[in-house]
């Protein structure tokens, strides 16, 4: 008999892993089985402890959470989309689920008995392989689970690993000090003294046979056991522990512990016959635990040149890559690129007055926009300002002379460490943007006080500033100008309806607003359509609460949901969705090396679209709160 | 009305017996159909395909649905009800037994139907009614309106499958049927 409703339930699944893997016919045969379930937002599909259901489900329309409670606290897991397989308990295991299941959305399930997929399992290896693994999978690491299109039900909570230990290679000596068997030990000594070495390796006839380490003089010869004549390899321990040139800290980390030593020799292939290349330390894992970037900031202050900040930089976009793909959480990214550019910055400020000379006033340096808020993770423009103390009327001249050079070379630094002018020319360079302290004062009253007589500016991103060099009370001067004036209405109704102008990200059919022409034709910008609405309400809400010192989008709607307890759940979503877009973003970016601007839609899989899509429609629930909070009519 | 009277000493066919015995056990299993007709007058027009899937505990059994096409040319070529709809009626009948039916504008499904069973000496059917039009209507609190089931189907955002067959469609009602069930607290 025919029955269509199989066949559309296999045509939904067979896009999907691990059901693309069967013939049309097999999902066919398995599709006759499958049971529809419906869930209103906020039913409960299974819960921890709960029997197992006799199927694994999968996602057919809306967004199931899966979730485990800790501390009392109830921890999401997961977000399962359209096509997206969970339940899988019930294949492995027999105890009870581990996880509690929960439509955030309405959502339709398609729920597929497993007595009728084993079958097809037992035949086909990779559809049990897939199962196997995504099973096995205990990572909390959700980059892994999106390759997979398949989440884990067995879930041990663990710590993020927060920092970037694991992903990172060792730098250690590469010129380890050798020497022959039959040196006496106080040549040996002395050679490693000189050298400010605390191991030797020690040769016989170009064999690599042994180490010798402080602790060795210390057991055997201080104890008075060898004479200080007899031959170095009285004292050597033995074997030496080796290991290959590209070790990871992790794996470091492990031989060291696992052979209960403090000391590993590289050589070329890892084995004692070839030749030693280097010599890793436990010094030089606490180092490189220390945690890199902290390293980068060091180097960044020794930085003589415009080169030297370039090669920071380099490391930094390297540390970056690495780490947003291992799905490090990128709050915790952005601050630690944040803090590294902000060194970055302030050394070629540091290097510029070397070069000039000393200031003649205090000044303060202010990064603004994306810097200012701490969202900068790739080569994007760099945005600055310079205000300079009220000086007498007679030194006006030198002094604004002064800081129009100071600036100049600044930015001259950062041009040639990669960063991008302005494309409105918001940099210290232009004198427009180099001013006294009382000018910057006028200038936000100007802004605030008759909003769009500046209509051709960029001027909202004047408000995400953040403190880099000089004088920090010039700063604060600022903060309270902008704080102090009263009637500010008119203002935030302007900024308002800027936000509200931007292009909407999706069009009238659902469909992504894709570049119509241009180089960029059929790609989605990201930034232009979605994060720069995000990151103006932001902004615009948080000047309107009040909210001080905090400049970061992500932590301005984290900050907003507990001012604004009406819409919580609305804020923190677009907390969510900022991180999502920005990763997508930043991933486009590093990719092809630009800005990441424009993604591709038509190479995100469709779970990933899925996902785009849906997470733009706070952008709507954010627009209603814009509209009913301003008076948006005088403007437009 | 006083079909009863009618009905006095009538022997009806076995599956319409069988019919009559199941109603008699109150069922909270539910049938959602869809029949394809040449149009609504039920004394002239002629089903050409039916599809109709079970609902119970709130999920919707795939294995347990049905779907029949009619060979049209032949339907509507012969005056009599021809050999292969007096089956599809039957396995329909049986199919649904004392279950609920759920459709979209059912009362001109159920009057063909019955058209087709007076033709085989049987009675009316006496089957609960759910449709989901009238249920959207009591969710909108609007009067009687006019709803199409693709107007339904967009406002509860389901997704219409590439191929439209009668078991599709019967498939759509029941997911419709799934997701009005809480609002209307049933």
């Amino acid at each position: 008999m025919k029955n269509s409703i199989a066949e559309s339930v296999a045509n939904f699944l067979k896009d999907f892993k691990p059901f693309s893997f069967l013939s049309f016919e097999d999902l066919k045969s398995i599709s006759k089985f499958v049971k529809v379930i419906h869930l209103d937002k906020n039913q409960k599909l299974f819960q921890i402890n709960d029997e197992l259901h006799n199927s694994f489900y999968v996602v057919n329309s809306g967004v199931i959470h899966l979730t485990v409670f800790s501390d009392a606290e109830e921890t999401l897991l997961n977000k399962c989309y359209a096509g997206d397989v969970f339940g899988l308990r019930p294949f492995f295991a027999k105890n009870n689920y581990q996880m509690t299941a929960r439509a955030n959305e309405e959502a339709i399930l398609f729920a597929i008995p497993i007595e009728k997929v084993k079958p097809f399992v037992g035949q086909n290896a990779e559809v049990l392989n897939f199962l196997l693994e995504s099973f096995a999978n205990n990572s909390n690491n959700p980059a892994d689970k999106d390759r997979n299109k398949l989440l884990s039900d067995s879930v041990q909570l663990s710590e993020f690993q927060n920092d970037f230990s694991f992903i990172q290679s060792l730098t250690y000596n590469k010129k380890p000090l050798l020497v022959e068997h039959d040196q006496t030990i106080r040549e040996v000594a002395v050679l490693m003294t000189d050298n400010l070495l605390d191991s030797v390796f020690v040769k016989e006839q170009n064999k690599l046979v042994g180490i010798v380490t402080d602790s060795d003089f210390r057991l055997k010869v201080a104890t008075g056991k060898q004479a200080i004549q007899s031959h170095i390899d009285k004292i050597m321990t033995f074997p030496v522990i080796t290991v290959t040139e590209n070790i990871s800290l992790a794996e470091a980390q492990l031989a060291m512990l696992s052979h209960k030593v403090h000391h590993l020799c590289v050589t070329i292939d890892g084995t004692p016959h070839t030749d030693v290349k280097g010599v890793i330390t436990q010094n030089d894992l606490i180092q490189a635990q220390a945690n890199s970037p902290g390293v980068l900031i060091k180097e960044t202050k020794k930085a003589l040149s415009a080169s030297d900040l370039k090669a920071v930089y380099h490391s930094l976009s390297g540390i970056i890559q690495q780490a947003v793909t291992k799905s490090i959480p990128l709050q915790h990214l952005y601050n630690v690129s944040g803090e590294v550019t902000l060194a970055i910055i302030r050394r070629a400020i540091e290097i510029s007055i070397l070069e000039l000379g000393s200031p003649p006033v205090p000044f303060a340096f202010l990064s603004i926009g994306s810097q200012g808020r701490k969202e900068q993770l790739l080569l994007t423009d760099h945005d600055n300002i310079l205000v300079y103390q009220d000086v007498d009327i007679q030194q006006v001249r030198d002094v604004k002379d002064y800081f129009n050079q100071l600036s100049k070379k600044t930015t001259e630094v950062l041009e040639k460490v990669g960063y991008k002018h302005c494309e409105f020319g918001h940099y210290a360079n232009n004198q427009k943007w180099c001013k006294s302290l009382t000018e910057w004062v006028k200038q936000y009253e100007n802004w605030i006080n008759t909003p769009g007589e500046f209509t051709n500016e960029h001027c909202s991103i004047f408000f995400d500033y953040e403190f880099v060099f000089g004088d920090q009370n010039l700063e604060t001067a600022i903060t309270e100008t902008i704080f102090k004036t009263k009637s500010k209405v008119l203002f935030l109704d302007y900024l308002g309806n800027d936000a509200l102008k931007k292009p909407a990200p999706l069009s009238f059919f659902k469909k992504f607003n894709e570049e119509e022409s241009g180089p960029n034709v059929g790609k989605f910008n990201v930034k232009e359509k979605a994060i720069n609405q995000l990151v103006d309400i932001a902004r615009l809400l948080s000047i309107q609460h009040g909210l001080k010192g905090i400049n970061n989008t992500y932590s301005r709607y984290k900050e907003l949901a507990i001012k604004d307890t009406n819409n919580a759940e609305i804020y923190l979503e677009a907390a969510d969705t900022f991180l999502l877009l920005s990763r997508y973003r930043t991933l486009e970016g590093l990719k092809n090396d630009n800005s990441g601007e424009f993604i591709d839609i038509e190479k995100l899989s469709k779970v990933d679209k899925e996902k785009l899509k849906e997470s733009l429609h706070i952008l709507k629930d954010l627009e209603e709160i814009v509209k009913d909070t301003f008076q948006l009519t005088q403007f437009s | 009305m006083l079909d009863w009277i009618k009905n006095i000493g009538k022997d009806y066919p076995e599956f319409w017996k069988y019919y009559l015995v199941q109603l008699e056990v109150p069922s909270t299993r539910k049938v959602a159909l869809h029949l394809e007709t040449t149009g609504i007058n039920p004394t002239k027009d002629k089903i050409i395909s039916i599809g109709a899937v079970a609902i119970e505990n709130n999920q919707i059994l795939v294995e347990s649905s049905l779907e029949i096409e009619l060979n049209k040319d032949e339907i509507l070529e012969s005056k009599e009800v021809t050999y292969q709809e007096v089956q599809a009626i039957e396995s329909l009948i049986n199919f649904m037994g004392n279950a609920t039916l759920i459709g979209h504008r059912i009362h001109y499904d159920i009057e063909i139907l019955n058209e087709y069973l007076s033709k085989l000496q049987s009675g009316r059917l006496k089957s609960n009614l759910l449709d989901v039009e009238v249920m959207h209507d009591r969710i909108m609190d609007t009067a009687s309106k006019k709803y199409s089931l693709e107007e339904l189907l967009s406002f509860y955002n389901i997704k219409n499958p590439e191929v439209a067959t009668s078991g599709n469609s019967a498939y759509m009602i029941a997911v419709l049927f799934l997701k009005m069930r809480n609002k209307l607290g049933l």
